[in-house]
C-alpha cells in the first residue's frame, strides 16, 4: 500500500496516465480510500485542467498560415524533388491533359471514399466504443463479499466494482 | 384570402409529416443493446487476448493481472424494463435490466446469481451511452473473472 506522500508525488503521472497499470491501480485504490488524498487530487486536477486549457488557448492564437508563409521560402527544395518537378512539367505540357487531372482526382477521391466506407462497414461492432468519459454513477450496491471496492482508471474514468472474499 | 387557403393544406401536410417524423425518431430510439463480456484474469503468463485489444487500456489500468483472456461474450438487443439473463462461467447468471435512458446515460439494474445463495452482487448504476463498467472478483478454477457490462441505445 502506498503512503499519502508517495501518492501525492505521483499526481502528475496519475493524471497524465503516464505510468504502468499496476501503479495506476495502486494510486487509484489509495485515492478511493483516502479522503485527504482524494481532495488533493481533485485540486491538482483542477489546476492541471486550467493549465492545459491555458496552453491550448495560447496555441490556438498562433496564426499557422502566417508562420508557414515565413518558413516555406527558407526551406530549400530537397534533391529528391527535382525528378518529380521534371515529370510534373512534362505531364502538364502534354496536349489534351487539362481535363485528365480533374478526372483522375475525382476517380481517386471516389476510390478513397469507397475504400474508407468499406473498411468502416467491416469494422467489428462487438467491442465497446471508446468514449471521452466512461464514468459510471452507482446508485446502490449490495454485495455479499468480504472485500468490496469501487475505483476508476484516470483516463477514460472507467469504473470497476470489486466484490470477492479475496483482495483485488 | 386565396393564398391563405392554399397554404392551409400545405401547413397541415407538413405538420403531419413532422409529427410522424418525430414519432418515428422516438420509436426508433426505444431499443437498447446490452453487451456482456467475461474475461479470465490470471497472474500466470503474459497472454493478452487480441479480441480484448479495444479494452486493453481499461484492463491494464484497472487490474494488476498479467494475463487476460476473453472467455465469453454476448450482445442482446432488448427493450427497456426487460430483464436479460447472461450465463457466466462457473454456473452463474448475470441478470441485467435496462431501466431507462436519460441525458445520454443508461440506467441498469444488475444482479449476479450464484446457485440458491444470496446474490453476491445486486447493484443499480448508470453508464454513458456506449459506455461500460467492470464487475470483478468471482473465482474461476484458473483465476478471477472480470465482467464488462456495456449498453447503448439502438436505433431500430
Amino acid at each position: 500500500m502506498l503512503s499519502c506522500q508517495e501518492v501525492q508525488k505521483r499526481f502528475d503521472v496519475f493524471l497524465d496516465g503516464e505510468t504502468e497499470g499496476r501503479v495506476m491501480r495502486d494510486l487509484a485504490l489509495h485515492v478511493a480510500q483516502c479522503p485527504n488524498c482524494e481532495a488533493d487530487l481533485r485540486l491538482h486536477e483542477r489546476c492541471h485542467g486550467a493549465f492545459v486549457g491555458f496552453l491550448e488557448r495560447e496555441v490556438d492564437k498562433i496564426d499557422v498560415a502566417r508562420l508557414w508563409a515565413r518558413i516555406e521560402p527558407e526551406l530549400a527544395a530537397p534533391a529528391g524533388a527535382r525528378w518529380w518537378a521534371t515529370v510534373s512539367d512534362r505531364w502538364h505540357s502534354r496536349p489534351g491533359i487539362s481535363f485528365a487531372a480533374p478526372a483522375l482526382a475525382a476517380a481517386a477521391s471516389f476510390a478513397a471514399v469507397v475504400t474508407i466506407a468499406g473498411l468502416r462497414a467491416t469494422e467489428p461492432s462487438a467491442a465497446p466504443t471508446a468514449i471521452a468519459s466512461n464514468e459510471a454513477r452507482i446508485e446502490s450496491l449490495d454485495a455479499d463479499a468480504e472485500h468490496v471496492a469501487v475505483w476508476s482508471e484516470p483516463i477514460e474514468r472507467t469504473t470497476a466494482i470489486w466484490f470477492a472474499n479475496h483482495e483485488p | 384570402m386565396r393564398s391563405g387557403r392554399r397554404r392551409t393544406p400545405v401547413v397541415v401536410v407538413m405538420s403531419v409529416f413532422l409529427i410522424g417524423l418525430a414519432a418515428g425518431v422516438a420509436l426508433a430510439q426505444s431499443g437498447v443493446v446490452v453487451r456482456v463480456r467475461t474475461v479470465l484474469a490470471t497472474d500466470s503468463g503474459s497472454e493478452f487476448d487480441s479480441r480484448l485489444e479495444q479494452q486493453r487500456r481499461q484492463l491494464v489500468g484497472l487490474f494488476r493481472y498479467s494475463s487476460f483472456r476473453l472467455v465469453s461474450e454476448e450482445s442482446r438487443q432488448c427493450n427497456f424494463d426487460s430483464p436479460q439473463s447472461f450465463e457466466i462461467p462457473g454456473g452463474r447468471y448475470l441478470q441485467v435490466k435496462p431501466l431507462g435512458n436519460r441525458e445520454d446515460r443508461l440506467r441498469l439494474k444488475v444482479v449476479l446469481l450464484e446457485g440458491a445463495n444470496r446474490p453476491p452482487l445486486d447493484t443499480l448504476f448508470s453508464v454513458p451511452n456506449h459506455g461500460n463498467i467492470w464487475l470483478a472478483g468471482p473465482r474461476h478454477p484458473e483465476g478471477t473473472l472480470l465482467i464488462s457490462i456495456g449498453a447503448e441505445v439502438e436505433p431500430r
